[in-house]
């Protein structure tokens, strides 16, 4: 893929995610980032990572950005809840700060030795054999980022971080729980002596 | 084009940008919910950089275990995204405890209350 179509959909990215910070009405900001994230998607699948492109589609812009629209219908927030605007000032403060970082990373990307794509080993050995011996069964079509090559992987040297993570799931699902329970009598009660709280 | 930038420049420019944009919303934005998606901004960011650093090696055959140099690339960014859908939900139910106890999602109003009080 050429780097002017790469630079093309990133600035589409860019743009929706410009668009995402500085919207008022949530419902707004959410559907500018499905496009960021959508073509974040795009981007990994043109970097031959198909089974992440895939994950980015299914998990970013499938729950995440639901989850996202659910708690803004569950909360329909009121103008006056949102809070007042931010003082330009540190608007302008929070854009210098941003340019400043994206200057500093160009900078330091800009230091590297410049390399091309080149076309993945996994590829060239299913190339190869395909040469020698002929059309290969579609179980053997091993290419770079596909799901087998996922599977090759993630469960034989990467397995024990992968079954990590389904212990941090479970802390965050109970963590979860925790967090979006009704308040008990006994929290209620505090909340009234310190004042705050709707009551 | 590609004899002023390479595609693998142009992806972690990309990256890059998109990072500096959630940063902005992050440091800029005083409502929550705006904040925890400049967060998803910035992790989507650091993915695809990761992405990118992974498809430049993808050409190299396997090291002295036998693993393949590019997927350790893949599978951080594999768990990059289940952190993020983790760090989603628990961020947004302590919005919603935040809202049900002071009915605002701007972040310098609990402060505020309970200076106040």
């Amino acid at each position: 893929m050429p780097a002017l179509l790469v630079l093309l959909l990133g600035a589409v990215m860019v743009f929706a995610g410009a668009v995402t910070v500085t919207r008022r009405n949530p419902i707004h900001a959410v559907l500018a980032m499905l496009v960021s994230l959508s073509g974040a998607g795009l981007l990994m699948l043109a970097l031959h990572s198909h089974f992440l492109a895939a994950m980015q589609i299914l998990l970013y812009a499938g729950a995440i950005m639901v989850l996202f629209t659910f708690v803004i219908m569950l909360l329909s927030l009121k103008e006056s809840e949102m809070g007042p605007e931010p003082a330009s000032r540190k608007k302008w403060l929070a854009a210098a700060a941003a340019i400043l970082l994206l200057y500093v990373l160009a900078y330091s990307l800009s230091a590297r030795e410049p390399v091309q794509f080149q076309q993945p080993f996994l590829d060239a050995e299913v190339a190869a054999r395909e040469a020698s011996d002929g059309p290969l069964p579609r179980a053997q079509q091993v290419g770079f980022g596909s799901t087998e090559h996922f599977g090759r992987f993630l469960y034989t040297d990467y397995a024990l971080p992968f079954e990590l993570i389904t212990v941090l799931v479970m802390a965050a699902v109970a963590a979860v729980i925790m967090l979006a329970r009704r308040p008990d009598r006994h929290s209620l009660e505090a909340t009234k002596l310190t004042g705050g709280g709707p009551a | 084009m590609n004899d002023i930038i390479t595609t693998p420049q142009a992806v972690q420019i990309v990256a890059a940008a998109l990072f500096a944009v959630g940063v902005y919303g992050v440091l800029a934005r005083r409502n929550l919910m705006i904040i925890l998606m400049s967060v998803e901004l910035m992790l989507n960011g650091v993915n695809l950089s990761l992405v990118g650093f992974s498809r430049e090696m993808a050409h190299l055959g396997p090291d002295a275990t036998g693993a393949l140099p590019a997927d350790g690339g893949q599978v951080l960014v594999l768990m990059a995204m289940a952190v993020a859908a983790a760090e989603v939900a628990v961020g947004l139910s302590i919005l919603i405890a935040i809202f049900r106890h002071i009915r605002t999602v701007d972040v310098d109003a609990p402060r505020a209350t309970a200076l106040r009080d």
